[in-house]
């Protein structure tokens, strides 16, 4: 792998990342939900650019929207995008956040959430993970055919059947689901095989820093875009002191 | 004070009252203050200082590694000094070099380490940093003290201290950069550490470390430069120097950004002014501690000059109110009715300009250690703001209501009720305030006005009938996201928002700044215009061979040592 671009800290990566998806169009509320997220991803020892980076491109290019409707059939709810073009992520993650808030003091766990056509699953499944509230299952199916899931527990520990960065990266649309799990599902012989990833990976982060590779550069194209350019005017006294100050 | 409950203020002043902006930028620094609480863990835990390296030249430049052993890891500040051209020097973000630059290391650093950051630590936000690093920071010297000071030192003789008073530190510091910026660690890292949980420990740890350094540095070119002849700087006015500091913009986002650390923040200092008022009785021993703070702050706010002329007139009506009050103690009968601390606290509150006001509650909190240094331990926070979606639309519109009245009555549609608007500018990221009807940029305005975005929140659920929920609320509007989810979690925090208008064509920010310098300890506030101002840490604290004194946590209201006749 090469090197990367930078290495940056979490509270780095929530200031450009969140600053990154308004520059692509996103209001700052939910740009904040964003900014969580890439901070879960990045606590889990992936390059958070690389994964997010089609997402923000697909809304700032106006191939995905954050227009949607959402309707409970029975034990359902289901979120699809308001006309022809794929679900943004970044607004059905937060969408599927809000469900499972309202759904926690619900005893019945039957009850689950379809978000349809959204552009970038994995961002969906991170941006629950990044609730840190219990045990849900979000699966989907890539563009192969291949089931994919996630699991979240407790602790901000997490599984997934994905493997190797492509996979995370991967930008095809699909439906997504998310359930409810049991906690007990996260040691049953389904998941015990699958790549685990728990707070020492954040420690081991902590203490190393967020590697970002190529795609580094298109986040902060992006993040630009929320800075004011400097005028002769704003140079001079915008903040206040001189620029030359002795004493 | 747990944060996962309903916060019960009564018995204490009302966030109407604290947190406005007027009586905000009138505040002083109290024991609770974050310079204060460590310099008191220093004394009680006996840390060790270490100078472990020194490798500067006659002229003061070079390399030097300064290590504090804490109860349990050691924490080093690594120093590269530099010649610098003077029309370089600027306390503006924009500066490109400066006389110092540092890091604080957690804990010692290796060669490979120094070497590193020898080629980014001088180029401060141009370099990269790794978790080993806590803090980033950089100073520029006072020229004409440090050289008058190093002048007099190596002539065998000791500055003058009336000189000396006159600026108050040897460097000021123009950025203290803490928290995972630039590639430092995150404040995670060592957030559950007992000596740097509370709030900003390793960037005053940092400043700390570098005011010693900045003493020994001035004695070293002094000696350099007269040889057998030089003395060493009087360890009282040692002491007395402080180390500066330039603080512009960057520092008053923060404040919005960081509700519920700020209700935490003011809530630890207003409970600690209600557990002293609500004393029926006073000791001797309190009695004669008040005393003593009192007239030492009046000395310290008679040598409290500045050249703006509105902190002047200010200046000059605390000193009326602290004589005021020195004379009210002077009356026998005032001290003989219980409740003294409260008829102190009503006669300030009655007689005294704003800043005489917070100065007396100062004062009031000074005597009392033992009944409220324990609250120093509450001034942090892990509560981030989070959205409610089960919410119904009225029972949002109930809590702006009840909570933010102070923003509703405020006619946004009035140009000047938000002509001014808050930016990052592409120029180093330099935090700027602009005029909305006259600079560019506004479309890209951060979002600190919550004020504004509540009146904006509460028209749009008026023109909405159905009771619908939060949840899907914010699916329709979810330009309002941020704004709920901020209401939904500081209703709980009552000292959590700043009840001014932060966007107004009259707005200072000057006072958010004094607001939160004085909650980190700072004195001798001298603003230079309404954005920007110098202020001087640590002045009177101890030096690291000073702790063993009994009476080391008593430097608060610092005043000029009287100077040895030779």
């Amino acid at each position: 792998m090469n090197s990367p671009q930078i290495v940056l800290s979490f509270n780095e990566i929530m200031f450009f990342f969140t600053r990154a998806a308004v520059g692509a169009g996103l209001p700052y509320g939910l740009a904040e939900d964003f900014g969580r997220s890439s901070i879960w991803i990045a606590a889990g020892g992936l390059d958070p650019a690389a994964i997010t980076a089609n997402a923000l491109k697909s809304l700032d290019q106006a191939q995905s929207t954050l227009s949607a409707s959402q309707t409970e059939n029975g034990a359902e709810t289901v979120l699809r995008s308001s006309g022809e073009k794929q679900l943004s992520t970044l607004f059905a993650g937060p969408s599927a956040c809000d469900w499972i808030f309202e759904k926690a003091a619900d005893s019945n766990k039957n009850q689950y959430f379809s978000a349809e056509n959204v552009d970038h699953p994995f961002l969906l499944a991170a941006a629950v993970g990044a609730l840190n509230s219990g045990s849900w299952e979000i699966c989907w199916q890539d563009s192969r055919g291949t089931l994919c899931n996630v699991l979240t527990g407790q602790h901000g520990n997490w599984k997934t059947s994905l493997e190797g960065n492509e996979n995370f990266q991967q930008h095809s649309p699909a439906d997504v689901s998310i359930k409810s799990a049991e906690s007990s599902l996260f040691s049953s012989k389904k998941w015990i095989e699958e790549t685990t990833y728990s707070e020492k990976n954040r420690q081991v982060v902590l203490e190393s820093g967020v590697p970002i590779y190529e795609a580094w550069p298109i986040i902060y194209k992006l993040f630009s875009r929320c800075l004011v350019p400097s005028t002769e005017e704003s140079h001079k006294s915008g903040a206040g002191a001189g620029l030359v100050d002795t004493d | 004070m747990s944060e996962s409950t309903n916060v019960d203020t009564r018995g204490m002043r009302s966030p109407e009252k604290v947190m406005r902006l007027s009586r905000m930028g009138s505040s002083f620094q109290t024991r609770l203050s974050f310079m204060r609480s460590l310099t008191r863990r220093i004394h009680r835990e006996k840390w060790e200082f270490e100078k472990i390296r020194f490798d500067v030249d006659k002229d003061g430049y070079g390399v030097s590694v300064y290590a504090v052993h804490t109860l349990e890891r050691t924490y080093s500040l690594i120093t590269f000094t530099n010649a610098i051209a003077p029309e370089m020097r600027t306390d503006r973000v924009v500066a490109e070099v400066w006389d110092a630059t540092f890091n604080l290391f957690d804990g010692v650093p290796t060669e490979a380490d120094i070497k590193r950051l020898s080629l980014n630590t001088p180029k401060q936000e141009a370099g990269r940093f790794s978790p080993s690093e806590l803090v980033l920071a950089r100073a520029n010297k006072s020229l004409r003290l440090f050289d008058h000071v190093a002048s007099c030192l190596s002539e065998g003789k000791q500055p003058d201290v009336e000189f000396l008073a006159s600026v108050g530190y040897l460097m000021r510091t123009t950025a203290v950069y803490g928290s995972g910026k630039f590639g430092c660690a995150d404040r995670e890292k060592i957030s559950k550490r007992p000596e740097t949980r509370g709030a900003f420990q390793v960037e005053l740890l940092t400043v700390y470390l570098f005011r010693w350094f900045t003493i020994e540095l001035v004695e070293h070119v002094a000696k350099l430069r007269g040889g057998g002849k030089a003395v060493s700087l009087n360890p009282e006015i040692s002491k007395y120097l402080g180390i500066g500091n330039a603080t512009g913009l960057g520092m008053a986002p923060f404040l919005i950004k960081h509700p519920v650390l700020i209700h935490n923040w003011v809530l630890a200092r207003e409970t600690a002014l209600s557990r002293v008022i609500t004393l029926e009785s006073h000791t001797p021993e309190t009695l004669s501690l008040f005393s003593k703070y009192l007239q030492r702050a009046i000395q310290h706010i008679a040598e409290w000059n500045v050249e703006d002329q509105l902190q002047t007139a200010r200046i000059l009506k605390t000193r009326e109110d602290m004589n005021q009050l020195s004379n009210w103690f002077a009356d026998e009968e005032n001290l003989k009715q219980p409740f003294l601390w409260q008829r102190v606290m009503l006669f300030a509150e009655s007689n005294f300009s704003l800043e005489g006001q917070e100065l007396t509650v100062s004062l009031l909190l000074e005597p009392h250690g033992e009944l409220v240094d324990d609250l120093a331990d509450a001034m942090h926070t892990s509560t981030v703001t989070e959205l409610d979606p089960a919410m119904r639309l009225t029972q949002l519109n109930e809590l702006l209501q009840k909570s933010f009245s102070w923003a509703l009555e405020i006619d946004f549609t009035e140009p000047e009720k938000q002509r001014r608007f808050w930016y990052y500018s592409e120029e180093k990221l330099e935090p700027r305030f602009g005029d909305r009807y006259a600079d560019p940029g506004a479309e890209q305005e951060m979002p600190l006005a919550v004020g504004r975005d509540v009146y904006l929140l509460s028209k749009k659920i008026e023109s909405i009938s159905a009771d619908i929920s939060v949840g899907e609320f914010v699916q329709n509007y979810p330009e309002f996201r941020h704004i709920i989810r901020r209401v939904q979690t500081v209703v709980r925090f009552p000292y959590a928002e700043i009840r001014d208008n932060i966007v107004d064509a009259e707005m200072r920010p000057i006072d958010l700044l004094r607001f939160k310098l004085a909650f980190f300890g700072a004195s001798k506030f001298d603003p230079k215009s309404e954005l920007w101002t110098r202020i001087t840490m640590f002045q009177g604290a101890p030096l690291p061979d000073q702790f063993a004194a009994k009476e080391s946590d008593e430097w608060a209201f610092p005043v000029i040592p009287v100077q040895e006749v030779r």
